[in-house]
């Protein structure tokens, strides 16, 4: 043994190391809970929010499939020839026919009359979704004997019921069924003629389809084998084309719709980011202090002989090992609520969120938890390597040995790279990742220097003449060892992510409640000749519905831009003015004020126009880059065989996506109000039976008006909407929830940090309410500072979302706000206070051993 | 006799606040293998930094400690941590067990380190020999002051070092305690033939050892055979 | 769709999400809605067509292709004394017609060639109620102007209408005719309807070929009143 040399390149010890993790994390599985809590939590919000994520692309998609109703449409307005015939007779594994063509049906029975789109079926279709009617069944059995489904709407109007009939053309067909909703109405065309479907084998008799009928073809197709439809559609294109035809697929549908979900989307991403960087939070801050309570046991190893980097491995082996743990623990949990939520809400949400086990979001759960475990822990864990053996003869290690280790510069790269590449995999831009890290980071460096000053000014304000109490609570803001900056950082985070969810939610809920629901148009009435307008309003306030918007429309042409006129366009090829801008018929307002939906882009809004002079006109923003036009340039338009010069006076961005009246140009008044025009009424209608009675009452009074029914079309889009706003307020709801248990744990993790002290306090015969009034004072502090300081970013910060991200105007209500930091004041405190009560009721030597 | 530790001109100074201090100077002695010896001193006299410094926990500022013809001073960290593992034990005033293992777990941890064989046996047996055989599932907070520190010495032990650094070692237990566990300290340390160096500042507990070497203000004072030399 | 344009010209303008928005209208038309120069009733006499879509030849590349400009073109070459007005104007019904027209009987109109009803049919306004505008546009345009001629073109809705609304849709020219000692054009669209190769895509709207036929129409009553 004397001649043993030492062996300094001892191999490392795998499975001891292993061996050691676990050994070391015995005693301490209840704090370890907390680092996991923060894991588990916030895994369980990523797992649920990519399964609902998925889950409502899955619905999505569902629902553009029921839009059209097959996989493949094809339609046109003319029938196909036999050679086209024969190609599409070729194609899917079961194929449906329609016509469909507006014709005036008859109800015998209330000897009323009424323009109505006929939809002749022959097949199975649709394939996705249902002919939906009352009673069910009626939806597939009327295409087996002389019947028909009716639209809801016009039943009502002709006060019709199921069993009644209705004369097509020359043919009668029993009413067996009311019809609610069904495949491809979803289109501007319903809403104008309400639907009556009947089978197509008794076309023929109706005597509708002759030489010079307006019918409209359309073929359904199913194709239960897999097929490549993009190709196969593509191949069919030039063909069709020359037929006029024109197809639909679901993949096609599916863009379309998905456009609009795109704020959800992208707030989903934002949910699930939020989620996963308030569990980081929570290691970081749970790893940081757990670290530092294993100091001592650190050197005793290292005493005995472990290396540094032996020590590192033992606790990064353990950090990954419980993060493992904790991510498995929070997938599991993610999944169950996804599955438990909307059974217990399902009484209070009008439709179903399918429910499916994603294992893609499992997965990425639980990949996502090890790895931020992993990065978020090593910052803390690096400092294990400089722990000193010495440390067993005296306790001495120094927070500045973390700071001079080069280690972490290594770290703070690899947890940027990960959040940039993280935020790119969410957000699948560069510039938005790189502008969403240097978000946090700008946070972050805020939260630091916010503690930083508070730990300085403390410092210097506190005075010999405080009482012993506020001077004790104060001081350990700053005394060594003390938790200010670790504790700013994390209650700071979390309250700025809960408030700028809270925020972006609210202003995202707004969005969607805009564009649907209560007190949005979803009836038009046009062609109100000018003489009617006002008893067309009045009767409408009679039938209690309120008149959302009457406004004047008048028809125009451009005559001449700069003087140059369509003529000279063809003979001068370098005017940069399109053709159609001289052949369109413009439908044009007049009014002194803008809309809502406006927003006035360039030049100056000019209301009123003045007599003799040149009208200032307001053109819309596409109109005004399609015909190159700049502010002040002269138009005459004309009216109708008036030539009326005018100038651009203002440029004006249109939010075409509501359902009310926009216009390309807008006059001043004093200009067309004698122009011919006729007056367009917006309202809604709450009901289809009120519908019906309004539309019956139009009728009578005013044959002329047409009426579009927009109920019917919106309802789908309704029920999409609120789909959408019930996944924001849930995922938020959840990632605040996940917020709250974070900011917990971290606080809770403090107690340690106390415990020596309060215990010592109490020996030396401190009082409970003395000991309590101390931490209340320093977590009261922390928590409301930091609070504050975290809802001040999440302003800064929600705003910025808001206007570059999900573009939407910015709105703030202040009250929620200020609620959320005494709640998380409070919060902060009465855990605080939590932590020191296992002190206060425990003989003080019981605690010293424990925790030893 | 053979020379296990040699100290030659050592010193130690700490930077604080922008002072110098200077803790140890000019330390000169060297121990023989297998003898026990004392170091002692008034509080603050530099008697922990000096067995630091000896044991290789930490690194001086001027002079040497060669520790069975090795040069600490040349070590890098890891360096000292394998010798430590191989020849050096230790006793602390507050046992530093390491509170999430059990106390054969703790007698164990050198021996595993090392990669050596009938580790769970031989512990079992250092745990017998300092009579807590039956108490070896216990975690630390499960046991009393001596018996954590017979703990203590069954891991100390348990690598049969060369050279054994007790830091007040009866600091923190009562009288009779102490005595019982001094008496276990010497007695394994006579049947391992291992090296002693204690730590103290009580005289009574010195004077068990063959030398007592005293310091006070960071300089040896004296350095004398006992009657059991 | 088609069969609804008219009203789908206006949803256009009413945009909302689920249709295909902000999209230039398909309209490509260049047709005057008058003559590119103004009436100089001092030294000519003038030809009002006042009508829908058909008359300002909605969805051609040149508005002079529509059947009021073919019968321009052959006035001008007969060296007649009249001066062609097009008040066409698309997407108009009978009522709006009634409501827009003293706007257009500020110019005096020796001949008035009345060309609405179409979107009536289409929308399937009561024929009643159609009847009741044209007779109230005949009226007035009378009332303004004693001498003048009027020239009543007949229009149809497709079979697919039903027959029964069909056939009192097209009875009202005729009745018309008789009633107000106008002349008619039995059907507009006699030899263009129906047959895809003289109709735009939409299979409403004539193309400048069909436009030629329709022209020939007109103008075989058109000449006798000249």
């Amino acid at each position: 043994m004397e001649t043993n040399p030492v062996n300094y390149q001892r191999k490392m010890n795998i499975p001891w190391l292993f061996n050691m993790a676990w050994r070391d994390s015995r005693k301490n599985r209840s704090r370890l809970f907390l680092f996991i809590s923060a894991i588990v939590f916030g895994i369980a919000a990523l797992v649920a929010i990519y399964a609902f994520k998925y889950n409502v692309q899955n619905d999505i998609n569902g629902q553009a499939a029921t839009l059209i109703g097959a996989d493949l449409s094809v339609s046109g307005n003319k029938p196909v020839d036999s050679k086209l015939k024969k190609l599409l007779d070729s194609l899917g594994d079961d194929r449906s026919q329609e016509r469909s063509f507006a014709s005036m049906a008859y109800f015998p029975k209330s000897k009323g009359t009424r323009l109505v789109q006929v939809r002749a079926l022959q097949g199975n279709f649709p394939y996705y979704g249902a002919i939906e009617t009352t009673p069910e069944q009626a939806g597939t059995s009327f295409r087996k004997g002389q019947m028909a489904v009716v639209d809801k709407t016009l039943m009502l109007q002709f006060n019709a019921h199921v069993g009644d009939s209705i004369k097509i053309g020359n043919s009668q067909f029993l009413i067996t069924g009311i019809l609610n909703r069904a495949p491809g109405q979803a289109g501007a065309v319903a809403g104008i003629a309400p639907v009556v479907y009947i089978p197509m084998q008794y076309l023929e008799q109706t005597g509708l389809v002759k030489i010079g009928s307006r019918v409209n073809y359309s073929f359904y197709y199913k194709f239960t084998r897999p097929v490549n439809l993009d190709k196969l559609t593509k191949k069919l294109d030039p063909m069709l084309d020359k037929a006029g035809m024109r197809y639909e697929t679901i993949e096609g549908r599916k863009e379309n719709t998905g456009r609009n979900f795109g704020d959800l989307s992208r707030f989903l991403s934002l949910v699930g980011f939020v989620a996963l960087l308030l569990g980081c939070v929570g290691v970081a801050s749970a790893v940081h202090i757990y670290v530092r309570e294993k100091i001592a046991s650190i050197a005793i190893m290292r005493c005995l002989g472990v290396k540094a980097s032996e020590a590192f491995l033992i606790y990064l082996i353990q950090i990954v090992g419980i993060g493992l743990i904790g991510s498995v623990i929070g997938a599991a949990l993610g999944t169950a609520i996804q599955h438990l939520l909307p059974v217990i809400f399902k009484d209070f949400i009008p439709f179903t969120i399918s429910v499916q086990i994603s294992w893609m979001a499992i997965g990425q759960g639980i990949l996502l938890g090890v790895i931020i475990s992993l990065l978020f822990a090593l910052l803390p864990l690096i400092s294990v390597r400089n722990v000193s053996p010495l440390n067993t003869l005296r306790l001495s290690f120094d927070d500045a040995v973390l700071s001079r280790d080069p280690l972490r510069w290594l770290v703070y790269a690899l947890i940027m790279l990960f959040i940039i590449a993280f935020t790119y995999l969410q957000l699948d831009s560069w510039l938005g990742s790189l502008f969403f890290t240097l978000g946090i980071l700008g946070a972050f460096i805020i939260l630091s220097a916010v503690a930083w000053l508070l730990m300085r000014l403390t410092k210097l304000l506190i005075n010999s003449s405080w009482s012993y109490l506020w001077r004790q609570g104060f001081a350990n803001l700053y005394r060594p060892n003390n938790q200010t900056l670790i504790l700013m950082v994390s209650i700071g985070l979390s309250t700025m992510f809960i408030c700028i969810l809270f925020l972006i939610q609210n202003l995202l809920i707004g969005q969607v409640t805009l564009s649907s629901g209560g007190n949005q148009s979803n009836m038009i009435l046009f062609d109100i000749q000018n003489s009617q307008k006002d008893s067309v309003a009045r009767l409408t306030r009679q039938q209690g519905l309120p008149v959302l918007q009457q406004v004047p429309i008048v028809t125009l042409r451009i005559e001449q831009i700069n003087g140059k006129t369509a003529a000279d366009l063809q003979k001068d090829s370098t005017i940069k003015i399109p053709h159609g801008v001289f052949a369109y018929e413009y439908r044009v307002t007049f009014r002194d004020s803008l809309s809502g939906s406006e927003k006035l882009t360039d030049g100056t809004w000019i209301g009123k126009a003045e007599p003799g002079k040149d009208i200032p006109v307001s053109v819309e923003e596409n109109l005004y880059h399609r015909a190159n036009l700049k502010i002040g340039d002269k138009i005459v338009f004309n009216v109708q065989g008036v030539e009326m010069p005018a100038y651009v006076a203002s440029v004006r961005k249109v939010n075409w996506g509501k359902v009310q009246t926009n216009f390309q140009v807008v006059f001043p008044t004093g200009v067309l109000e004698d122009a011919p025009q006729f007056q367009v009424l917006l309202t809604h209608v709450p009901s289809t039976k009120v519908s019906a009675t309004f539309q019956r009452a139009i009728v009578h009074s005013f044959p002329n008006v047409s009426i579009i029914d927009l109920g019917l079309v919106l309802s789908v889009l309704d029920e999409l909407l609120n789909k959408i706003s019930y996944v924001i307020r849930f995922m938020s709801a959840f990632s605040i929830i996940t917020g709250v248990v974070v900011l917990v744990a971290s606080v809770r993790i403090s107690k340690y940090q106390r415990i020596q002290e309060s215990v010592l306090l109490r020996t030396l015969g401190a009082s409970r309410k003395q000991i309590f009034a101390i931490t209340a004072l320093e977590y009261l502090f922390l928590g409301s500072l930091s609070a504050l300081t975290g809802i001040v970013i999440a302003f800064g910060g929600s705003w910025l979302l808001a206007k570059y991200s999900f573009e939407i105007p910015y709105t703030v209500n202040y009250l929620p706000a200020l609620i959320l930091v005494f709640v998380i004041s409070i919060l902060t405190v009465i855990i605080g206070l939590l932590n020191s009560r296992g002190v206060l009721n425990k003989p003080p030597l019981e605690i010293l051993r424990n925790n030893a | 006799m053979e020379t296990i530790l040699n100290i030659s001109d050592l010193g130690k100074t700490y930077q604080s606040a922008g002072r110098t201090l200077n803790v140890l100077h000019d330390i000169n002695f060297s121990i023989a293998a297998g003898s026990t010896n004392a170091i002692v001193g008034p509080s603050g006299s530099g008697k922990t930094t000096l067995l630091g410094l000896c044991a290789g926990l930490d690194r001086s500022s001027a002079g040497a400690v060669e520790l069975n013809g090795i040069n600490l001073g040349n070590l890098t960290e890891d360096q000292r941590a394998q010798v430590r593992n191989q020849y050096v034990g230790f006793i602390f005033q507050n046992f530093q067990l390491l509170p999430t293992l059990t106390a054969l777990e703790n007698v164990m941890v050198p021996l595993e380190l090392r990669n050596e064989k009938n580790i769970r046996a031989r512990a079992l047996d250092l745990l017998d020999k300092v009579g807590l055989a039956d108490r070896g599932h216990h975690y630390p907070s499960q046991l009393s002051g001596g018996e954590q520190q017979r703990v203590s010495l069954a891991r100390a032990f348990s690598n049969s070092p060369k050279i054994l650094f007790a830091d007040e070692p009866t600091g923190n237990l009562d009288a009779e305690t102490s005595e019982k566990v001094v008496k276990l300290l010497f007695d394994l340390n006579k049947e391992a033939g291992t090296t002693l160096i204690l730590v103290t500042h009580d005289l009574e507990l010195a004077a068990k050892t063959q030398r007592i070497i005293r310091i006070k203000g960071g300089q040896l004072i004296a350095d004398e055979k006992t009657i059991n030399g | 769709m088609h069969k609804f344009k008219l009203t789908f010209l206006l949803l256009t303008t009413l945009i909302f999400a689920a249709c295909d928005q902000n999209k230039k209208p398909s309209t490509d038309e260049g047709a005057k809605s008058s003559t590119a120069a103004q009436p100089d009733a001092a030294t000519s006499k003038t030809v009002l067509f006042f009508g829908d879509s058909l008359t300002a030849g909605y969805g051609l590349d040149d508005p002079s292709e529509a059947f009021p400009g073919v019968i321009k073109d052959k006035i001008d070459s007969l060296k007649l004394p009249y001066k062609v007005v097009n008040a066409g104007l698309s997407g108009e019904t009978t009522a709006g017609g009634n409501a827009r027209l003293s706007w257009l009987l500020k110019q005096k109109v020796d001949i008035f060639i009345l060309e609405l009803g179409a979107n009536d049919g289409l929308r399937g306004i009561p024929v009643s109620e159609t009847s009741k505008n044209l007779q109230s546009i005949i009226d007035k345009v009378k009332a303004k102007y004693p001498e003048v001629k009027i020239v009543l073109l007949g229009m149809q809705v497709p079979p697919n209408m039903g027959a029964d609304y069909a056939n009192k849709f097209k009875a009202v020219y005729p009745d018309l005719t008789a009633k107000n000692h106008a002349q008619l054009v039995p059907f507009l669209l006699q030899g263009v309807a129906g047959i895809s190769a003289l109709n735009q895509a939409d299979g409403i709207h004539p193309t400048a070929q069909g436009a030629k036929i329709v022209a020939n129409n007109v103008w075989d009553v058109l000449k006798g009143v000249l």
